[in-house]
Formats: C-alpha cells, sequence, structure tokens
C-alpha cells in the first residue's frame, strides 16, 4: 500500500517544519534523526548549521516536548489503571516454586537408621532473618551458611548483611543480632556453629510517615 | 516470636527486599510484587499494544524473577532488572504473534488522516500521545516502545525482534517523525 | 495404590496433630524438589494430592513428608517427634519403614 502525501497540517501553513514528505523540509539539509542524535548528545558540542536554522529550532522543539511526554508516560498509565482487588497479587505469589530458594538439606540427628531428618536451608535461614528482625531498629539483609552444612557435626560459618536504622548504635546492634541468631540455630538446628559474622551494610534513616 | 521489624518490609529499600527475596523470603518479595507490578503491567501494555495478555506476561516475568533473584549481584539495580524482564517476555509474545500471522513487517499501514475536528476531540497532549502510538504501523510502534519507554539499544532491538540494525533505525526514524507531526497538530 | 493413599491419608491426619506442626506440605514438589505449587493442606488446597509420599516397593515401605514447624518448638525436636509418629504408627500396625524422611521447609 503505498503512502500518500499528507496534507499541510495548520504547523506548517505558518512555515514550521513540514512532516509530509519523507524528510521534513525547513530543516536546512538536516533530517530528524540529526536532530534527535543532536538532542541525545545535550547539543554538544554545538552544531552551528543546526543552531541557526530556525526550521531546525522549531524542530528541536517539538522532538523535546515529544521526550517530556514519552519520559512520564509509563507514570501515566500506571496512575490511569483501574483500581484492582488483592487477587492479582495472591495469583502471582501462589505460582512461585517454593522449592525454588530451599538450599541444602541440613540434617538433623535420630538413632533410627531408617530416619532421615533434615531441616532445609531455606528454612534456616528465614530462620536467621526473624531472629535480626527482631532486634530493634534492624532489618536483615543477604545471608550465608558456609561450609559443608550437609554432615553432621561440620563447623559452620554464618554470614550476614543487616542494616540498622539511623539513630542506633552500630557496635550494640551488630552484637544483639549476633547473639540473636546465635539464639535461634542452637533452639532449632543441630549446625555446628564455628562464626556469626554480622556486617552491617547500610544505613538509612526511617521513611518519612514514622516507625510502626 | 520476634517482634515486627522497627522498619516495615513495605518501606523497606528495593536492595533489601531483593537480597531477602533471593534468599527465599516470600514476604519481601510480595513487597516487590506490589511495588513494580502496576509498572510491568504498563510497560508490558505498552509493548504488545493492548493489555489483552499483560497479567500473564507479568506472571511469567515474576515466576522468572523469583527464580533468577539469587543471580542478581546488585540488588539496587532489581527494578531495572525486572523491567527487562517483563519486556523481553512481551517481546517473545510478539514474535509468537509473527509466526502465526502472515504479515509482511515492512509493509507500512497508512495512517489515519487528522483533520482539525479530530483535534478538538482530544483532551490532552498526554492522549494525544498514546493516539498516535496506536495509529503507528505496528513495526515502528513496537522499535519506538522498545527503544524510548523500554530502554533497549538499537542492537537489542534488532536482536529482538529479528531485523538488521539498520533497519532498526530507520523505524525508529519514521516513527519520530510520525509522532513529532502527530503532537505538533495538536498544540 | 489403594493401600497407599489410605496409609498417606492416615498419616498426614497423624502428622497435623504432632505437636508444633503448622503446616503439611506436599511431599511430590518438596522432598522431590520439582518447581511445584505449594499443597497448604492446613489451608484445604489442593486436597488431590499426595501430602505424604508413601511408596511400598518390595524392600519396604517408605514415608516422604515436608512440615512448617511453629516457631515456639524446636524444629529438630518436632521433626524428631514426627518421625516417631509415624513409626509407632506403623509399628501398630505391624509394619516398619525401610525409610521415613521428615524435612522441615517452614520454621515460625
Amino acid at each position: 500500500m503505498k503512502r500518500s502525501k499528507k496534507p499541510i497540517t495548520p504547523a506548517s501553513a505558518t512555515g514550521a517544519a513540514d512532516y509530509s514528505g519523507d524528510e521534513p523540509e525547513g530543516l536546512d539539509g538536516h533530517t530528524i534523526e540529526e536532530l534527535n542524535d543532536y538532542l541525545d548528545d545535550d547539543r554538544t558540542p554545538a552544531r552551528e548549521s543546526i543552531d541557526n536554522s530556525p526550521g531546525c529550532q522549531i524542530a528541536l522543539a517539538a522532538l523535546e516536548r515529544l521526550r517530556g511526554l514519552t519520559l512520564t508516560l509509563l507514570d501515566r498509565d500506571v496512575l490511569a489503571e483501574p483500581a484492582r482487588d488483592d487477587t492479582w497479587v495472591s495469583s502471582i505469589l501462589e505460582n512461585l516454586g517454593r522449592e525454588v530458594h530451599a538450599g541444602r538439606d541440613i540434617p538433623i540427628r535420630h538413632d533410627d537408621t531408617a530416619a532421615r531428618l533434615t531441616i532445609t536451608e531455606g528454612a534456616v535461614r528465614g530462620l536467621i532473618r526473624s531472629a535480626g528482625d527482631g532486634v530493634h531498629g534492624v532489618v536483615m539483609g543477604r545471608c550465608r551458611l558456609g561450609g559443608d552444612v550437609t554432615e553432621l557435626g561440620e563447623p559452620v560459618t554464618v554470614n550476614v548483611d543487616a542494616a540498622v536504622i539511623w539513630g542506633h548504635p552500630l557496635p550494640d546492634a551488630a552484637d544483639r543480632v549476633r547473639r540473636a541468631v546465635q539464639a535461634e540455630l542452637r533452639r532449632h538446628t543441630e549446625l555446628n556453629l564455628a562464626a556469626i559474622d554480622v556486617t552491617i551494610h547500610d544505613v538509612h534513616a526511617p521513611r518519612a510517615g514514622g516507625t510502626r | 516470636m520476634a517482634e515486627h521489624p522497627v522498619v516495615s518490609l513495605d518501606e523497606a529499600e528495593d536492595a533489601t527486599l531483593a537480597d531477602r527475596a533471593a534468599d527465599g523470603d516470600m514476604r519481601s518479595f510480595e513487597v516487590l510484587v506490589r511495588r513494580y507490578g502496576p509498572l510491568m503491567r504498563a510497560t508490558a501494555t505498552r509493548i504488545l499494544g493492548g493489555s489483552a495478555e499483560s497479567d500473564d506476561v507479568v506472571q511469567d516475568a515474576f515466576v522468572v524473577a523469583w527464580q533468577q533473584l539469587d543471580r542478581l549481584d546488585d540488588g539496587a539495580a532489581v527494578r531495572g532488572w525486572i523491567m527487562r524482564i517483563v519486556s523481553n517476555k512481551s517481546v517473545d509474545r510478539l514474535r509468537a504473534r509473527r509466526e502465526h500471522a502472515d504479515i509482511d513487517d515492512h509493509d507500512p499501514v497508512a495512517p489515519v488522516e487528522h483533520s482539525p475536528d479530530r483535534v478538538a476531540e482530544t483532551r490532552s497532549q498526554e492522549e494525544a500521545l498514546s493516539s498516535a502510538l496506536s495509529e503507528l504501523p505496528e513495526p515502528q510502534r513496537q522499535c519506538w516502545v522498545l527503544k524510548e519507554i523500554a530502554g533497549y539499544s538499537y542492537e537489542e532491538i534488532a536482536e529482538q525482534l529479528d531485523l538488521p540494525t539498520s533497519t532498526v533505525r530507520g523505524l525508529l526514524a519514521r516513527a519520530r517523525k510520525a509522532l513529532t507531526r502527530e503532537m505538533e497538530a495538536w498544540r | 495404590m489403594p493401600g497407599t493413599d489410605a496409609l498417606s491419608a492416615d498419616l498426614t491426619t497423624l502428622v497435623r496433630s504432632v505437636p508444633g506442626v503448622t503446616t503439611v506440605y506436599d511431599a511430590g514438589s518438596s522432598i522431590g524438589r520439582a518447581l511445584g505449587k505449594v499443597a497448604d493442606l492446613v489451608s484445604g488446597r489442593r486436597g488431590d494430592t499426595a501430602p505424604i509420599l508413601v511408596k511400598d516397593p518390595s524392600a519396604g515401605i517408605t514415608v516422604s513428608v515436608s512440615i512448617g514447624v511453629a516457631d515456639a518448638a524446636s524444629a529438630a525436636e518436632v521433626c524428631r517427634r514426627v518421625h516417631d509418629a509415624i513409626a509407632e504408627h506403623l509399628a501398630a500396625r505391624g509394619e516398619a519403614a525401610s525409610e521415613i524422611a521428615v524435612q522441615v521447609s517452614s520454621i515460625g
């Protein structure tokens, strides 16, 4: 299907750039693509032939308007979405495989030789997170179990990251986290804990609106 | 057990949530779902040119994100990372459509003529852009959305749409011209 | 197999009643490490899947179960209790298992 030449729009009737052909006229030999690249480069280095061309300046202004609208397009889309209930969230969560982050199987002792008792590494990480979260002002981050956790009695190192709210003394927070994690691991598991390393990796202010 | 953290997970930073979710914390992942789900749906809708398959695509993207989060080195980059996943999934759908249809993508469809009366109907510049986008020939629209909305490079677009890079440049230039023309007519 | 289905159902009821057990997960998706969906039988979803995997090969019965435990109890203790409850149940029927696998997948 052939593209027909478009009628002159009101804007071009006033002498502004005419977009009706394959390449707009009135750009003094430049192309829209060139002008767009010029904007990408923040008009640096300056190009006299563009800067001195009224047609180009008009086209540049038009391209900038388009950019401005484009930048906020998605945000406006989000605002325009109709309100939904929560089922879309639960249907997403239900589809996630719980075993994806189960990790290694950590053994638990039993005299019976037919017994194969384990706790998943994922469950232990959850334990560690909860323990640390319980310390006032702390939000736990990443958690790693080092060593061969699949062998009973093998020494294990726990490595955790934690974020602390500004205002709480840092050394104190790290100690509290260490003690809380140790207590929980001793209660629930039979891991041979060689060390618990707590890294405070971030200190951030509570968001406006206060704390719970 | 533990008291609730003083900082609510709802207010936690992306990096913290990503790190916790990578370790299997589904509560943290849920916060990410709520935080970025709507933006992901909007992105999918823009790429697909409609919302019919957006929910499916977003769900697929979240499943992948859950599986691969532990491979994300910098938790703070999770937003861009997850947007790229949903964008790729959306393009997968576009490709699937192409395989089922029998369209020669390089045939431009003539856009609808715009009269001054039409101008009066449009309520805002923003709607004018949406409208102009929907009237672009599909190949131009796809290239433009992937570049300007999803942030793909020319090469990435070429790879995703299985086109030569020069074709992508040409389609983008035409899209830009068409959009600028339409937007100026609505000023 | 009808025999193992009934046994599986009995064991599920039994395990759910063990102090400290909050959830009995779908064994097929956790012990087997397949990427499956959670069968939370406490909440009643997916009642058609086998919660406790019971196999009866010629070598003997094997039982596999995946549980969630309450934070208040010791996970290791609850795990042992569940094993013992299953072993006692089988013994009362004059049977023994060649393997009883109990996995704790969540705590608290």
